[in-house]
């Protein structure tokens, strides 16, 4: 062998170690696009519930763009804003909670001109809300919230859930 | 080819950050309007499911309770509820309204576990692996409070 013929087959050897193996690497990346587009394409219309766990559910239907009422462990929110407190709620005589009953209707305008452009006219007693309630929120508090809800006009009320994995021992367990 | 890549791991990690993987859906209620005038009163059957602390009773408004179900160690016994619900709904097949009355106390998760029992059955499939289809039973639920 001659010096030159050992000198570039030492080149082409330590050109294939260093390199990057990339057209592997493009395809992962490009698979890895695609299913993470796929599963963001339908839009979050509910906020997310980092802070309180909503209890799982079988149904399928899927939220719509609604007003939401939120109630974790201690507080209740409109729309993202703080409203009252779950011992605030708790003491309420009657039914209906003032302050829940104040921001909702002091939501009604904006609702109703999304209510009026997307069913041309709008129904004041059927308006949306949704309520994401966490696990433990006892019954008596959730009354009063749905009370308030009805009160105040907002005639179909949702309760945000989970979706439940289909074929999960849990699923099962409810069929049993 | 290195730009592209570039572009591409931006991409993923800004898909991973704004992935939510849990899905979220909505269940509806049939709540009375309270500005609505005096409702028709349905004949026949008014099934109504009592959630009390240590029982579910199973009852029509007209003539009383049907079924009573104590709990059984792992709480509610849901699992009785739903073929008992079917035994009922295979007498009144037209039927498709219920009414769940709960205790004060009881918490939502508990609620929405029974709605999501009355509402439709389960049926596991045959095949193994296969996704279990949803039997209907009674789909318009209103809820109120449990008499004590």
């Amino acid at each position: 062998m001659t010096p030159t013929r050992v000198k570039r087959r030492h080149d082409r050897g330590r050109k294939t170690d260093g390199h990057l193996a990339l057209v592997p690497f493009i395809d992962m990346l490009t698979i890895l696009v695609v299913f993470l587009l796929l599963h963001t394409a339908d839009v979050e219309i509910l906020p997310n519930t980092k802070n309180i766990s909503i209890p799982q559910s079988v149904s399928e239907l899927k939220p719509r763009e609604t007003l939401v009422v939120m109630l974790t462990r201690d507080m209740l929110f409109v729309d993202g804003k703080p409203v009252a407190t779950l011992a605030e709620i708790q003491s309420t005589e009657g039914n209906v909670i003032p302050a829940l009953k104040a921001a909702l209707q002091g939501q009604s305008s904006r609702v109703l001109q999304a209510a009026a452009t997307r069913d041309g006219d709008a129904e004041v007693a059927n308006r949306e809300v949704t309520i994401m309630g966490d696990k433990s929120t006892p019954y008596a508090v959730l009354k009063k919230v749905m009370a308030t809800c009805t009160d105040a006009d907002f005639g179909k009320v949702s309760l945000a859930v989970f979706e439940k994995e289909r074929s999960g021992p849990k699923a099962a367990g409810t069929t049993a | 080819m290195v730009p592209m890549i570039d572009m591409m791991v931006i991409l993923v990690f800004f898909l991973i950050f704004t992935a939510v993987f849990s899905k979220t859906n909505v269940l509806e209620l049939n709540l009375p309007s309270s500005t609505a005038g005096v409702p028709d009163l349905p004949k026949g059957l008014q099934l109504e499911v009592i959630v009390r602390d240590a029982s579910i009773d199973v009852a029509d408004r007209a003539t009383g309770i049907l079924q009573s179900l104590p709990n059984t160690a792992d709480g509610y016994d849901l699992a009785q509820l739903g073929s008992y619900l079917e035994r009922v709904k295979a007498k009144f097949p037209e039927n498709q309204t219920a009414t769940i009355l709960m205790g004060p106390e009881i918490p939502y998760d508990v609620l929405v576990q029974v709605m999501d029992t009355v509402r439709v059955r389960v049926i596991p499939s045959a095949q193994q692996g296969a996704a279990p289809s949803q039997a209907e039973l009674f789909p318009e639920i209103s809820v109120g409070d449990a008499p004590i």
